[in-house]
């Protein structure tokens, strides 16, 4: 598989009220930086912005959208990273890591 | 210190509020609870359409399960164009249905902030007083953390108080009797919770409902039938014994259309009062039928006739016999004929049908021939909730009501039907075959007259083209009722006397 050399685009909505929410940027980091790959990410506050959270339809805060095919959903504060990795479609990307 | 009453709102639901005393507790969440295929979402969606169509407010429906599409589709059926009301800006969904292109990879703690924030803004969008969250056992299949769903759940019933709406949350149960739900969420949304129920009996299935509590209000106690009609959605019938006591007996007598009948009555029947007739086939049921509504026609009143025996065209024909015209009575508009078969619905639905004709005509008179044909086609328990049902709105409405039962045997003996009844009436009057002298011949007896003295004798009947006479004492004759007549001794001038 080809290393992506654009960085991944992504999507988090959050919960600026919820404790669950905080940290969850900060995981983010660490977990790319797990797999030595780039991303951009746009952060959406649902309270701020309900309609647009309506439009792709999220329920649970976090979430984190894959926009950068193949599209994938991720929900929850990242603490979990690996199921994180595999929400994600990056568990490929960490064992390259971990082999090298 | 002063106690402020529980308001409610009206769901719209026909008949539910009666049982509600009003409708749904005003700014609070009602759970609804039932078994698969209980008909939650139709209640849920009837509450939405009911608000919009019968008051303008509008609702907001947070679908966990089926998607708005098939929403839009299923209620279309109903008559709802939720289509229309959502441009209008009366309706909103929140479409939280799982996305079967997409799966969601749980990594961590969540909440239901981005749907509460979703709620919010459709409630406002649209200034809805109603939510609908449908269903919550979607929500638990879905999150397999059902504690933190369970802790998520309740903050939501606290955000949509904060919203100032009235919500139903509906949620499945495994049985029809016993634990409120599979998830214990009754544990938070407690205060208020109905219960719908789709029971399979006899190989017979029946719907009900029951409004288990209300929290610092009152509401009807009890299961109540309900119908699912094509164009109306859910119809309860909140009609029970209570009303049967509540309610103010007249004195006043009405014509059974029978003079020699009302002389053994003491008068007649009282105009609220019901009336069984028992009797084998043939013995002249559907002639008493006919006399009573002739007594109204004349009596310058309306009459009302469920029948279930036999068709249109029999009954207008039998009557001409006896010399009744039905097709007069009914140009002249003091006569309605409904003629049905018991299968082609449930008892619920002829209730529901029996209920409307009620209303709609306002008749003085009702008469239904044959409860015997109802049962049938039904489990005892939902035939009794029917004869309930029936007896109570006769009783409100003050109309004279008179029911047929058949006996099985001919030769006497109670019908099923009427042990089933007879306390739900106020006067029985048995029609019996009589062996007499070798002679089959037929006999009256009232059985029972509540409120009034009544003619103790058993007595013969005779039909003509005038219809029915009432005739001499089977003086010399023991054992009638109970079909085994036995002869006391020949009485010649008796006996000549009748055969005439």
């Amino acid at each position: 598989m080809e290393r992506p050399q654009a960085p991944l685009e992504l999507r988090l909505y959050v919960n600026g009220h919820a404790p669950e929410s905080a940290g969850v940027e900060e995981r983010l980091h660490l977990l790319f930086a797990s797999v030595g790959l780039e991303f951009t990410v746009e952060v959406i506050d649902v309270n701020e912005q309900p309609d647009r959270a309506d439009e792709d339809r999220i329920v649970l805060t976090p979430t984190l959208l894959r926009l950068t095919p193949p599209q994938l959903r991720v929900a929850g504060d990242l603490t979990d990273l690996e199921a994180a990795l595999d929400g994600l479609g990056l568990r490929v990307w960490s064992q390259r890591q971990a082999m090298a | 210190m002063s106690i402020s009453p529980v308001r409610k709102i009206s769901t719209g639901i026909p008949g539910f509020d009666a049982m509600a005393h009003g409708g749904l507790p005003e700014g609070r969440t009602t759970l609804v609870a039932g078994s698969a295929g209980a008909a939650k979402t139709l209640f849920a969606s009837q509450y939405l359409a009911g608000g919009i169509r019968d008051f303008d407010e509008s609702g907001v429906f947070v679908t966990f399960e089926e998607t708005p599409l098939d929403l839009r589709r299923n209620l279309i059926s109903l008559g709802w164009d939720i289509e229309a009301w959502e441009e209008a800006g009366k309706w909103r969904f929140v479409d939280a249905s799982p996305d079967p292109a997409q799966d969601v990879t749980l990594a961590g703690a969540w909440d239901f902030g981005a749907l509460m924030a979703r709620i919010t803004r459709a409630v406002e969008a649209v200034d809805a007083s109603r939510v609908v969250v449908d269903s919550l056992g979607a929500v638990f299949s879905e999150f397999s953390d059902s504690g933190r769903v369970r802790r998520e759940l309740r903050r939501l019933v606290r955000a949509l108080r904060d919203l100032g709406v009235t919500s139903i949350m509906t949620v499945e149960r495994t049985t029809e009797y016993g634990d409120v739900s599979r998830w214990g969420v009754e544990e938070f949304v407690a205060e208020d919770v109905v219960v719908l129920r789709n029971i399979l009996e006899d190989e017979a299935a029946r719907r009900t409902m029951q409004i288990l509590k209300f929290r610092g209000t009152t509401h009807r106690k009890g299961e109540f039938p309900f119908a699912i009609i094509n164009d109306r959605g859910i119809v309860a019938l909140p009609l029970a014994d209570s009303a049967l006591t509540d309610l103010q007996s007249r004195a006043d007598r009405i014509d059974s259309g029978n003079d020699e009948l009302d002389a053994m009555t003491g008068g007649g029947p009282f105009r609220d009062s019901i009336t069984l007739v028992s009797g084998a086939t043939g013995t002249g049921k559907t002639l008493m039928v006919t006399e009573f509504m002739k007594g109204g026609a004349r009596n310058g009143e309306r009459c009302l006739l469920f029948a279930f025996e036999e068709s249109r065209a029999q009954l207008i024909r039998n009557a001409r016999g006896w010399g009744v015209d039905y097709e007069q009575m009914e140009r002249d508009g003091q006569l309605q004929i409904v003629a049905a078969y018991p299968e082609t619905a449930s008892l619920e639905e002829h209730l529901v049908r029996i209920t409307d004709a009620i209303r709609d005509f306002e008749p003085h008179r009702f008469a239904l021939d044959s409860l015997s044909a109802l049962e049938r086609a039904s489990t005892p328990r939902g035939f009794r909730h029917f004869v309930i049902g029936i007896t109570s709105l006769l009783k409100e409405q003050q109309v004279t009501g008179l029911y047929t039962a058949t006996t099985p045997s001919l030769m006497g003996g109670a019908s099923v039907t009427e042990s089933h009844i007879s306390t739900l009436t106020d006067a029985i009057v048995l029609l019996r075959y009589v062996e007499v002298q070798g002679q089959v011949k037929r006999a009256i007896s009232v059985l029972k007259m509540r409120g009034s003295a009544h003619d103790h004798d058993i007595r013969e009947i005779t039909i003509d083209a005038e219809g029915m006479h009432i005739g001499a004492l089977f003086t010399n004759v023991d054992g009638v009722l109970s079909g085994a007549p036995r002869q006391l001794g020949p009485d010649e001038v008796e006996v000549v006397g009748t055969q005439g």
